[in-house]
């Protein structure tokens, strides 16, 4: 059985209602998820909270899950909305605070990462590290990335495309 | 040059993995339960008041309607049987997911 025969297989179950099948797709993807939030939101605590929530949402909305198409990257769309959703919610906070400079590099790159990778995924716009970490992290391909990100798959590419360019500046300069 | 770029990208990725946690997985299950458990206090609480409110609402009628049609016939304990057997039905009929 493939994974995303096993995918598929768990999905229908707990479309069934059966929180077990649900228990084993959270086993197999939370590495998976875990990873891309973590390096979407550059800080670990806030991924965990993130990736809790994504599949908690996938739980209560897995009647909206089409098994015909594959599981990853519905889990995965739902971990990106649910990343811009905190994301706004916390600018918000931070305007209404009086904070002027809420800006993506609020968001403090925890110290266990790699710190010069962290910083140049940081300097790129969300949607570009959302496509390259989906593409080049998570094996995603252009198309699986273009449904999970709900874009364009000319868009993706070109995000993949650009936001490579600008790591391999950003990391160029840092790392030689 | 992009190649090279992009194996570079994931090897540094793929060491920098979080371990598969079984303690997150029993977070998830928790949370799921705690919102279910949440939602249905929820609908418990408001189906009761709503009883509650329509059953003083109707008392009046219900209990012209009592007098004359019901209690001459049925026994208490016939009614208290039936009551319990409903209280006892509803949890089938209405059965929680998984």
């Amino acid at each position: 059985m493939t994974p995303h025969e096993a995918d598929t297989a768990w999905a229908h179950a707990a479309r069934a209602g059966s929180a077990d099948a649900f228990g084993r797709l959270v086993h197999i993807h939370q590495q998976g998820l875990r990873a891309f939030l973590r390096r979407l939101c550059g800080n670990a605590a806030d991924a965990e909270d993130l990736a809790q929530e994504t599949f908690v949402f996938a739980w209560e909305h897995i009647a909206r899950f089409d098994p015909a198409r594959p599981f990853r990257p519905w889990l995965f769309g739902i971990g990106w909305r649910k990343y811009r959703e905190r994301k706004r919610s916390w600018l918000r906070l931070l305007t209404r605070e009086g904070r002027a400079a809420a800006t993506e590099a609020s968001f403090v790159p925890d110290p266990g990462l790699k710190l010069d990778l962290a910083k140049a995924m940081q300097s790129l716009a969300p949607e570009q590290r959302a496509a390259l970490l989906l593409c080049l992290g998570a094996e995603f391909t252009h198309a699986e990335t273009a449904e999970a990100l709900a874009l364009p798959l000319g868009t993706v590419k070109s995000h993949v495309a650009r936001g490579r360019e600008k790591l391999a500046a950003a990391l160029g300069g840092v790392n030689g | 040059m992009d190649d090279r770029m992009d194996d570079r990208l994931k090897a540094q990725w793929a060491a920098d993995v979080p371990t598969s946690d079984p303690r997150f997985v029993l977070s998830v299950m928790a949370r799921i339960e705690q919102r279910r458990f949440r939602r249905e206090l929820a609908t418990t609480v408001g189906l009761a008041l709503g009883a509650i409110i329509l059953l003083g609402l109707a008392a009046p009628s219900v209990e012209l309607v009592w007098h004359a049609s019901i209690a001459p016939y049925v026994s208490n304990i016939s009614i208290f049987l039936t009551l319990m057997a409903a209280t006892m039905a509803l949890p089938l009929l209405f059965p929680a997911r998984d």
